[in-house]
């Protein structure tokens, strides 16, 4: 005998608008949190059109697009979409959120309302520094709002709990430093601060003064003195990278299942273990050697055109910019004084400093001739 | 008619669940004897704190409407709700006026589950009602992995905040301050108190005994250097078991160049 299918479960429409409104939100999640994150899918090769939040620049990679409140505001602004709304299907019925514009303008980018607020909490109880509060409402129920936080979900991501090497040494038979992150939680910004994010940190602190202006430049590296770099990344609860995170977050394990290696490698490159055999390694001995676009993505030397927010130079774990791009400042509590990586886009790629585990000295102050990018990390507590 | 609208007005009377109630954090002060789905009955006459309903308003502040029942009796029961600070306790409210009640309750049960809250309420003419309070789902933080994001790790990706907000409640607590101790681990590696250094405006510090989890402190400080804490450098990097004395096996911690770990009890310090 057949048995009888199963009818599917429908969910009973709920009789109040209120209980309505809250199913449809629930429902709504997951197309929000799309746009939030995703939102350099929606943006085409024209590049979307409100000036006045950001400036199309085909050098700028699509990963700037993604959990970025300037996105956010374009879009519903109808400056990616002529008709900005996510539609959910519920009930039968298609239902249509928007974005409400109920923020203050930020005078220092337009005098537009904005559609979400940002924030650094003022008390301690919320498991969230800093993020962006929406007002979303749905059109088919008039009357009824939802107020919610977007996480900055894109920017840094995890460094696994290993035994790593930290720096060079001189003989490979050495064992050099190492040190390893076994019960530690660690996050490690993906890209450079950049401008945009800056800007945001001196809204939050009150000093629009020191907002940059230009949108061209909020994509680029923020390039502010060490003592603004170190208070950036605490003020959101952060630290300045240190350069043995950084050595362990470019320096490709040899097994990576092997979290306690006998002996713990320190490859010369991201990509390749010996220098030699990469791009750099064939520059160093030909003079001549012709730059390839590819050669470009992994390490932007000199030569290279400038691009900005790429991500076909992540190493292992999944951190942008190893070698090349900008001169990075780090904390290094093992060598205090080794606190720059120098390779970067103001060398030329036969030049000796671009390899793994190879820092210079900074004194902390912007210099134009060689501008110091940074990146913060986090370290969660049990 | 006159009298009905004064009585709605003086007592703020309201007839169905709060619209935040549909995305709660959690519920706390809960009545130590009622069990799920048990008919409220005694002691008659008298108030009780049912259980405090915690959410996020508007402003960011942790809030909770706390839920309180006056038995019926010689008269019907009521229900009395009141908004406080989550960090407050519902007990210290319960003889306060209420900022919203519902009279003329004949009975109430309630029982609580993983997702929700549910309240079933009798009125002296005949009506019933049904309310179900729901909460955000529960947050575990996930295991940590390749790609993982803190922000993930940490909390969910989208909070849904109460749309008011109850300027009342101003009450603002600090931060703790710089160099107050977070993380109460003591010299045999015991947790005495979890972690709070969540809570720390601008992050934390640790200084390394030589345990998985070390003392850990509010504020940033720079390790390695001259009387600083020397800085961790892992307890499994030496493939063996280490000793638990410092001044036997320091080798959890370092020091910057030109200073050496000194030991002071378990901690480890840079001389």
């Amino acid at each position: 005998m057949r048995t009888r299918p199963h009818a599917p479960v429908k969910m009973k429409r709920p009789d109040t608008p209120e209980k309505l409104f809250t199913q449809v939100i629930e429902a709504a999640k997951p197309q929000i949190l799309k746009l939030w994150e995703e939102g350099d899918r929606l943006i085409t090769k024209a590049g979307p059109n409100c000036p006045q939040e950001i400036l199309h620049d085909p050098k700028v990679g699509r990963s700037y697009y993604q959990c970025n409140p300037h996105v956010w505001q374009c879009y519903w602004q109808s400056g990616i979409v002529q008709n900005p709304t996510l539609e959910i299907d519920l009930f039968g019925q298609t239902f249509h959120l928007v974005a409400k514009a109920t923020f203050e303008p930020i005078s220092a980018f337009s005098t537009n309302p904005r559609t979400y607020e940002m924030f650094k909490r003022s008390e301690p109880g919320l498991n969230v520094q800093y993020g962006y509060i929406i007002d979303v409402q749905i059109k088919e129920i008039p009357g009824l709002s939802q107020p919610m936080i977007l996480t900055d979900s894109c920017r840094d991501t995890y460094l696994p709990q290993r035994i790593y090497a930290y720096g060079k040494v001189k003989d490979k038979r050495q064992e050099g430093f190492i040190w390893d992150n076994f019960d530690r939680q660690i996050f490690i910004d993906k890209f450079y601060v950049s401008n945009r994010q800056i800007n945001e940190w001196r809204l939050l602190s009150n000093e629009p003064t020191k907002v940059v202006l230009d949108r061209k430049r909020w994509p680029e590296p923020a390039f502010v003195d060490l003592k603004d770099q170190l208070a950036y990344c605490a003020f959101y609860g952060k630290r300045l990278l240190e350069a043995k995170l950084f050595d362990a977050a470019t320096m490709s394990p040899a097994d990576l299942k092997e979290t306690m290696p006998e002996i713990v490698m320190r490859p010369e490159t991201p990509w390749q273990r010996d220098l030699s055999k990469s791009f750099l390694g064939m520059a160093r001995i030909n003079p001549d050697y012709q730059l390839t676009p590819l050669d470009c993505q992994l390490a932007q030397v000199q030569g290279c055109n400038e691009r900005l927010f790429t991500t076909d130079s992540a190493t292992w774990m999944g951190l942008n910019y190893a070698l090349g791009f900008y001169p990075e400042s780090f904390q290094n509590f093992i060598d205090p004084k080794l606190n720059l990586k120098k390779s970067s886009r103001y060398f030329a790629p036969a030049a000796n400093l671009h390899e793994l585990g190879t820092y210079a000295e900074w004194n902390g102050e912007q210099d134009t001739a060689l501008p110091i990018a940074f990146r913060c990390y986090e370290e969660v507590t049990p | 008619m006159i009298y009905f609208f004064l009585t709605l007005f003086s007592f703020n009377l309201f007839a169905s669940q709060p619209n935040h109630w549909s995305h709660l954090f959690e519920v706390s002060d809960r009545h130590e004897f009622y069990q799920n789905h048990e008919p409220i009955l005694k002691p008659k006459d008298s108030w009780q704190t049912l259980f405090g309903l915690v959410y996020i308003d508007r402003n960011l502040k942790r809030i909770k409407d706390c839920v309180y029942f006056r038995v019926p009796g010689l008269e019907n029961g009521v229900l009395k709700l009141k908004t406080i600070s989550a960090d407050d306790k519902c007990e210290d409210s319960l003889l306060k006026d209420g900022d919203k009640e519902l009279i003329d309750i004949k009975s109430l049960q309630f029982a609580v589950f993983e997702n929700e809250l549910k309240i079933d309420l009798s009125f002296a003419d005949f009506r019933t009602e049904k309310w179900v309070a729901k909460f955000q789902s529960t947050f575990t933080k996930p295991i940590p992995k390749m790609g993982l994001s803190s922000s993930v790790y940490k909390s969910p990706k989208l909070i849904l905040l109460a749309p008011e907000s109850d300027t009342k409640l101003v009450v603002k607590r600090d931060f703790p301050s710089d160099n107050s101790l977070c993380h109460d681990i003591n010299e045999d590696c015991e947790e005495l108190k979890p972690s709070s250094c969540a809570d720390c405006a601008s992050g934390w510090y640790e200084i390394p005994n030589g345990c998985a989890q070390g003392p850990k402190y509010c504020g940033s400080l720079k390790c390695g250097k001259k009387n600083r804490p020397a800085c961790r450098r892992g307890l499994k990097w030496q493939r063996k078991v280490l000793t638990t004395d410092c001044r036997v096996d320091s080798s959890f911690a370092y020091c910057s160049k030109g200073f050496s770990v000194h030991c002071e009890g378990k901690k480890a310090y840079c001389r």
